[in-house]
């Protein structure tokens, strides 16, 4: 509660805010098809009712990775109909030119520093990959866990040190966004479990 | 392909961050027999392009026709407080968008209470759009519209009303008992039939008719100042737009419970004197910013009089605390906004679209 925690770069943070979309759930099938299961879910740290996603009518199938994209798709930012969880009324939807906040963290440096990113923009977009190790479809629901570590946004494949790099990201052209971009795809969420 | 009708269940623990709050039981309410209402037939306001979301009306207290009237008969009712002097509408006024004009609402005897009176309009889109059991009252301390009724009616600040004495009292008036068994099936009156016919008049009430709202249907247009004010409020210049919404929100707030840099150590500690943790101390709920010439003084405690000293204070006066919101904080190294005289004045001239004269004055919504 209310801790700093060290990151791997040795920033001392602590966060108070954290936020994003995760959507276009998609499976990649034995014939190396991918099946996207079109949600649009809204993740918020604070609210523990958003984090469990149920995902019905997954079609049968063995699948080997599963991607998802941590932001919304060029298409559901441009002309989304803007329902459900995608309502600027959650206020992750900026209202101008690059349309939701993909991804929000707001935090401070134990030097009391403010931290605050709001990432959005279409080419500013992570996607996750994550292979499974075979998951078999064969009629009962499956549970996955799925774990946000927020260190991970901090190194790999980029290092983020809050002390060279933008604390305050509120632009989609921000020099140092496409870093947060990729750590965030890359290792930030990790599948703890599958049942 | 086929589907089997499989749930894929995903479920998220994110590491490193604020842990999330216990959750209290919600008091279950079990559901009254079925008899005959009038459905009341709930029209969404509109906007081109953008969609009003949907509320979420409990499954055991639908909207209907007889159970409105009865709310707002209850709602004007002066027989509802301990001495028979007030009724909820003393501190929300329908000329003030539900809300009163003083600082500190007066209860019964003169009683004056430690909080600005909230309006009371578009209400129930804080339920669909605030997690948990926080999302009514400045500090949170009621999670649903129903519970909310209780507050000001035990509150010996307020109405000091005794709840077992109220409901013998409603049951002696004679005009009540078949009031309720029209709306609910049962000339019984309890409590609980109290706070669902309050709470289903205050989900009727909408505010969805200001100059923006037309201006958003094309019905009308904004002049240059009004454009530029709502180009300030929607971008980092004057930044507000990261708490209260913008122009695809028609709430013009998401509710969430923020700490604006009023104090740097907060007097009260609003959602945290409910929650305990150090983190929530000072966090209020941010309120909508539709109706602000109806509704003065302004925040929690109606320090400021006047939309000129809640501009400034967001220009240049506010305060660096352990929970002020990062989006206030990140102005400092600047000095704050640093917004000419005419750009404090187009923010205004964009506030003031946001006043729904046809709100205030809709005939529906008064005795
Ligand atoms: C003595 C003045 C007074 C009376 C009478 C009163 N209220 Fe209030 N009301 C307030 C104040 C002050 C607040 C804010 C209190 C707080 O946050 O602690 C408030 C808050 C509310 C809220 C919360 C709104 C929101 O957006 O979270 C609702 C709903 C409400 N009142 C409904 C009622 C109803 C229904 C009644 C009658 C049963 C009533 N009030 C009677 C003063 C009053
Ligand atoms: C960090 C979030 C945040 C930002 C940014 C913000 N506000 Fe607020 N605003 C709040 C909160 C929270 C309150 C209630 C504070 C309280 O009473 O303790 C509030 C209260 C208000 C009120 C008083 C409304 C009432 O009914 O009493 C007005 C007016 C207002 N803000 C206008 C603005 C304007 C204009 C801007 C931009 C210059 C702005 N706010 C920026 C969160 C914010």
């Amino acid at each position: 509660m209310n801790k700093y925690y060290i990151t791997p770069l040795n920033d001392s943070i602590k966060c108070s805010e954290l936020s994003y979309y995760f959507t276009n759930v998609s499976l990649l099938n034995a014939n190396n098809e991918w099946i996207n299961l079109g949600n649009y879910d809204l993740i918020e740290n604070n609210n523990p009712e958003s984090k469990t996603i149920v995902l019905p009518n997954v079609p049968a199938g063995d699948y080997s990775s599963i991607r998802f994209m941590i932001g919304v798709d060029s298409i559901a930012n441009s002309t989304g109909s803007h329902e459900g969880e995608l309502s600027p009324a959650y206020g992750m939807y900026w209202s101008w030119a690059t349309g939701y906040v993909f991804f929000r963290f707001k935090g401070r440096t134990s030097g009391n520093r403010s931290v605050s990113f709001d990432i959005g923009g279409n080419q500013n977009l992570p996607i996750a990959e994550i292979p499974l190790n075979s998951l078999k479809n064969s009629g009962k629901s499956i549970t996955m866990n799925i774990a946000f570590n927020l260190a991970e946004i901090f190194v790999n494949p980029h290092n983020y040190s809050l002390d060279s790099n933008s604390i305050d990201i509120h632009t989609a052209i921000d020099p140092d966004v496409y870093k947060l971009r990729d750590n965030i795809a890359k290792g930030a969420f990790t599948i703890t479990t599958v049942q | 392909m086929r589907f089997w009708g499989i749930l894929l269940l995903l479920v998220f623990s994110i590491l490193s961050c604020r842990e999330p709050e216990e959750e209290n039981p919600i008091i279950p309410i079990t559901p009254v027999d079925s008899f005959k209402v009038t459905p009341y037939n709930l029209v969404y306001p509109k906007w081109n392009s953008v969609i009003w979301l949907r509320l979420k009306i409990p499954a055991d207290n639908p909207l209907t026709v007889e159970g409105i009237a009865l709310g707002k008969k209850l709602f004007y009712d002066k027989r509802l407080s301990g001495n028979n002097s007030i009724s909820c509408a003393s501190c929300h006024a329908p000329e003030h968008a539900f809300a009163d004009n003083k600082a500190f609402s007066s209860g019964i005897n003169g009683a004056l209470g430690d909080r600005n009176s909230m309006p009371l309009f578009n209400i129930a889109w804080a339920d669909v759009l605030l997690p948990g059991n926080h999302k009514f009252f400045w500090d949170g301390r009621k999670a649903s519209i129903e519970d909310q009724v209780l507050g000001p009616l035990g509150d010996p600040k307020e109405m000091d009303q005794n709840l077992a004495e109220l409901v013998l009292k409603l049951n002696a008036i004679p005009e009540y008992p078949p009031l309720f068994k029209k709306a609910f099936g049962s000339d019984s009156i309890t409590m609980r039939l109290v706070m669902f016919a309050i709470a289903q008049f205050e989900r009727t009430l909408i505010s969805s008719n200001s100059k923006f709202d037309k201006f958003k249907r094309g019905e009308v247009e904004l002049n240059a100042s009004e454009l530029n004010g709502l180009e300030l409020f929607s971008t980092e210049k004057a930044d507000c737009f990261h708490c209260h919404g913008n122009e695809f929100n028609p709430l013009f707030t998401d509710f969430k419970y923020k700490n604006n840099g009023l104090d740097s150590i907060p007097i009260d500690k609003g959602l945290g004197n409910f929650t305990g943790k150090p983190e929530d101390f000072g966090l209020f709920k941010t309120p909508s910013l539709r109706n602000l010439s109806f509704t003065a003084p302004y925040m929690h405690d109606g320090r400021f009089s006047t939309l000129e000293e809640v501009i400034e204070f967001y220009n240049s006066q506010t305060k660096d605390g352990a929970t002020t919101d990062e989006v206030i904080r990140k102005h400092f190294p600047h000095g704050g906004l640093n917004l000419t005289a005419t750009e404090k004045q187009d923010l205004i001239n964009f506030l003031r679209t946001l006043d729904d004269y046809e709100f205030v004055s809709n005939p529906n919504f008064r005795p």
